[in-house]
């Protein structure tokens, strides 16, 4: 099954031009067709090409790395498929230049490496075809979204195909199937595309109904007023590590907003400040030091470079987080900007503490539509005469009285705003209808209060041991004015947390394992000490060249075969004669003995190779003395062995005499 | 290193094989190593097919062998009609004694051509191939004891198969080596055409050595040593064919028996007293490749059974 002319070059250009790798394409091309202008070939052997397997396997094992590190997300698998051709250029280039034109599968596989397999079960293939097929599979990834990769891939495929047509019909019939297949096939693949554009509309569609993945530090957009059921990704988006548990701050703030509309929730003049960091560059300072205080560590990711930190209440300190830029606003909202998304940071806080500006006038503003129900409420809860601390506790207390958490998303009915249904008729929701209920009522009765939206620390994982906190897990509470003081008021019924965990998909632990993977790597690739660990590959790539690469021989143009191991046993049982000290020196020179060599026809080979020592002719008598200790059963006596020792020894002399 | 001296009885033999095969080569240009394959086959007891297309020179080589050591030599051209009586001879009546009288047949001399073997009907083949194994044969129920030597030089005409009785596979084994002579270089037949205008060199031959001489060297080549592990590895190259892919018979234990009296007869030659790792692959591949039988398959794609030894004396690992 030999591959047409040309075609193997053409899908290399092919690839290239799709992918843009003109730099590989090319050069790789040549070297590809260039085979049939050179007419010298290589004898491979078996081990040869397990060696360029071997190659290749490193090559993408690299690759493989390097882009995970490059492109943590799942997406990377895109751009390793466009770098295939790469992978497999040297098993190819292999085969071209070799004399059968053919790779023994068995040495693609690292289980059959060794020769555990008999003499003559060699599975031979000619991967032209395969790499054809690689080469359109890498194109394809490159996804210029154009005509012009289907009309190439046609191409190629035709002219792949044209050489194994049947005979037996002409070929402008041939010519007439493969057109109406193409026009078919490109007919499908447009139906495909449309089915796959409406799924991805359904998709979003559903997934919207979800959290925003990314909060915006000037508004958030609630999901009150919605209607279906509450769904959030099982997607693990922080790690806490803690000094010790109990310690632990159970909610962690990502921003917090005080104006609220038309179920929006938005920061009024924010007024970002930009924050000093210390000398260092790691360490920054929000407040004055505490006494006593808690120490975390939190693992995330920023998306695009940018974004908000997550920080307990009263967070004075953050230490080891190697960011450009950070800016805090009035509300405690903190905003970084780094080169690398994956950041890892210390917090030193003080729940105790709050280092937000006291209240302004938007944290008593009721929005009018909600005012109707807010004051319904108010009136219910009876709180003339009470202190603030007191409606405090009595708005808590209502909320946990009359109210259940619920996923379930209502949506406004008759009433003006779904708020208002959630306080007046539903009476359940989820955290977001909470916290703003709790907010504006808080508001309504004279109390500055804001809504933070943030993550709840609760789960803690055995496998990882620390805290992972879920995209799920993103909680929004009321941050209450009291005693010159902000206060956390979080009015969601407690167990909304094993409602959240019931409504999680059962399978969210194969994604958990391939987000601890990847955390780990990350840790380890971006971790301080390891920095300059990229030089520690080097030393790996010098090991696996010295197992892999073996000996350097020059290769002579005659077959090795694996042996029948039964057979091979009988080698062992050698004389333990010096002799053996020559045949090592030689093979140090690379001139090697074939197992199924005598001796003298070595030594007749190498002379016919005219490798012009002497060093040779020497050895021809010390083979007769040996032959006769080895090979008659009579054999020689001890004055003999005393002087064939000596004749191998001058030998070995005259060896390290000539080497130098 | 001059001490390495091989015995004297070694020196006589190794000369009385320079001596047949100097003389042979006479006749025979440019042939020393189809020449040094027939002494050791002679040497050693055994017996040589040769398949070689007509005009190569056959019968000229068997009769120069034959007339180097004084010994008699008889031709049997083998047809279709050829009966095992006129191989092995035919007791006839006399009337005067009115006792039947044994007429010897060609089978009684010491070196035969067996012209065409394959040409006989396979009666008259097995006549001569009890002969070949046993030394014997058996003629109206009486034993006669053939003259040693006794050296059977069969050839076979490898084109030809109209009208034939191919060797059954239990008789190609009777053989120890099977060999062609082909054809010589140019040169070579360039000396041969101005030797021959005025008389065929076959005619000046003399004898070189005697008939005790031969019976001394074929003596010889049984008293030279081989080590367990020789055995061994010749032992493993003959297994080897009886598992080899493509072949459906591999050779017999009479195989590995006529292997090691070859390279006893080689190592003889060399001027050695034991044999040597060379000796046996030398060979090996005239010895084995004839007893093989390969698998239809295995033939129609071209794989011969000298490739497949061929490739096992190439894997199998050699003692050094």
């Amino acid at each position: 099954m030999k591959i047409p002319m040309l075609s193997l070059g053409a899908g290399l250009i092919f690839w290239g031009w799709q992918t843009g790798m003109w730099i590989f394409a090319i050069p790789m091309a040549i070297i590809i067709e260039g085979s049939r202008l050179i007419s010298w070939r290589w004898d491979f052997s078996n081990a040869d090409v397990r060696r360029i397997a071997n190659l290749s396997l490193i090559i993408l094992i690299f690759l493989f790395i390097f882009l995970v590190i490059q492109n943590p997300t799942f997406y990377f698998i895109y751009t390793l498929l466009q770098w295939l051709p790469v992978v497999s250029f040297p098993l190819l280039a292999t085969q071209t230049y070799s004399l059968e034109e053919k790779i023994d599968v068995t040495t693609l596989f690292l289980l059959f490496n060794e020769g555990n397999f008999e003499i003559n079960k060699r599975y031979t293939i000619n991967i032209s075809y395969f790499y054809l097929a690689i080469c359109i599979l890498a194109a394809s990834n490159a996804n210029i979204g154009n005509i012009s990769f289907y009309i190439g891939m046609f191409v190629l495929s035709a002219i792949a195909l044209w050489s194994l047509r049947s005979k037996r019909f002409s070929p402008m019939l041939w010519l007439c199937f493969i057109l109406t297949a193409g026009t078919m096939g490109f007919i499908g693949q447009l139906g495909l595309h449309q089915l796959h554009v409406n799924l991805e509309d359904q998709v979003a569609t559903w997934y919207s109904n979800g959290n925003e993945q990314q909060t915006n530090s000037l508004k958030k957009q609630t999901n009150i007023g919605d209607i279906g059921v509450l769904k959030r990704s099982n997607e693990i988006v922080l790690r806490v590590a803690t000094e010790n548990k109990k310690s632990s701050a159970r909610i962690l703030r990502e921003a917090t907003f005080n104006k609220y509309k038309g179920s929006m929730w938005v920061a009024a003049k924010p007024e970002f400040i930009a924050v000093e960091s210390e000398k260092d560059g790691t360490t920054w300072r929000l407040g004055n030091k505490s006494a006593n205080s808690s120490k975390i560590t939190i693992s995330a990711n920023l998306r695009s470079n940018q974004g908000l930190l997550t920080l307990p209440d009263g967070t004075f300190k953050i230490d080891e987080l190697p960011v450009s830029r950070m800016e805090k606003n009035k509300y405690g909202t903190v905003k970084v900007t780094k080169k690398i998304d994956a950041i890892t940071y210390q917090i030193y806080f003080n729940n105790n503490l709050s280092f937000d500006n006291p209240p302004i006038e938007e944290d008593l503003q009721i929005p009018n539509q909600e005012k109707l129900a807010i004051n319904q409420i108010l009136r219910q809860l009876n709180i003339q005469g009470k202190s603030p601390q007191e409606i405090v506790n009595l708005v808590d207390k209502f909320f946990n009285q009359n109210f259940t958490y619920s996923l379930q998303l209502a949506g406004k009915n008759n009433y003006s705003t779904a708020l208002s249904r959630f306080l007046l008729q539903t009476r359940s929701g989820h955290c977001e209808y909470f916290a703003t209920a709790t907010t504006l009522l808080l508001r309504a009765a004279g109390i500055p209060a804001r809504y933070a939206v943030g993550y709840s620390v609760h789960e803690f994982s055995p496998l990882e041991n620390q805290y992972i906190v879920r995209s799920r897990h993103a909680h929004a509470w009321t941050m209450v004015y009291l005693n010159n003081k902000w206060q956390v008021l979080d009015t969601t019924p407690a167990d909304w947390t094993n409602i959240e965990d019931a409504a999680a998909s059962k399978l969210g632990f194969i994604s958990d394992l391939w987000s601890l993977f990847n955390f780990k790597l990350r840790y380890i690739i971006g971790s301080k000490d390891l920095k300059y660990g990229w030089w520690l590959i080097f030393p790996l790539i010098l090991i696996l060249m010295w197992k892999f690469g073996g000996k350097k021989d020059v290769r002579r143009l005659s077959i090795k075969r694996i042996l029948p191991k039964s057979i091979a046993k009988s080698e062992l049982n050698r004389n333990d004669s010096e002799f053996y000290l020559i045949e090592k020196a030689l093979n140090e020179l690379g001139l090697t003995r074939h197992s199924s060599e005598s001796l003298k026809n070595w030594i007749k080979r190498l002379k016919e190779d005219s490798i012009p020592s002497d060093l040779i002719d020497d050895m021809i008598p010390i083979v007769e003395l040996y032959y006769r200790e080895r090979f008659d059963p009579e054999g020689i006596k001890e004055t003999e062995k005393t002087m064939l020792n000596s004749y191998i020894q001058l030998w070995l002399d005259k060896y390290c005499r000539v080497l130098k | 290193m001059n001490n390495i001296k091989p015995s004297n009885n070694t020196l006589y033999s190794q000369e009385i094989y320079q001596r047949i095969s100097d003389n042979i080569q006479k006749v025979m240009k440019g042939q020393t190593t189809a020449i040094r394959k027939l002494l050791c086959a002679f040497a050693s007891g055994g017996h040589v097919l040769l398949e070689d297309y007509p005009g190569t020179g056959k019968t000229t080589l068997a009769k120069a062998l034959s007339f180097s050591i004084d010994v008699s030599f008889k031709r049997i051209q083998f047809t279709p009609d050829l009966l095992p009586s006129d191989i092995l001879g035919v007791s006839m009546l006399d009337p005067n004694e009115r006792t039947f009288h044994f007429h010897e047949g060609p089978i009684f001399a010491n070196i035969i051509l067996a012209d065409e073997i394959n040409r006989a009907s396979p009666r008259t083949q097995s006549a001569l191939l009890e002969a070949m194994a046993e030394f014997q044969v058996s003629i109206d129920g009486n034993l006669r004891k053939l003259t040693d030597p006794f050296f059977v030089i069969a050839t076979q005409n490898p084109v030809e198969s109209r009208g034939t009785y191919p060797l059954p596979e239990a008789q190609m084994d009777r053989f120890a080596l099977q060999f062609s002579l082909g054809y010589i270089s140019p040169e070579d037949e360039v000396n041969l055409l101005s030797e021959q205008i005025q008389q065929h060199p076959i005619d000046t031959i003399k004898p070189c050595v005697n008939l005790e001489d031969v019976i001394k060297l074929k003596q010889q080549v049984k008293q030279v040593r081989i080590s367990q592990e020789l055995k061994r590895y010749l032992v493993d190259i003959v297994n080897a064919t009886r598992s080899a892919e493509g072949v459906q018979l591999g050779a017999s234990p009479r195989g590995s028996l006529a292997l090691m009296k070859i390279a006893q007869a080689l190592a003889l030659f060399d001027g050695y007293e034991f044999v040597t790792p060379e000796h046996i692959q030398e060979l090996a591949v005239a010895v084995i490749a004839h007893r093989l039988v390969m698998e239809p398959q295995a033939r129609f794609s071209g794989r011969t059974a000298a490739s497949v030894v061929e490739e096992i004396i190439k894997s199998v690992p050699v003692p050094t």
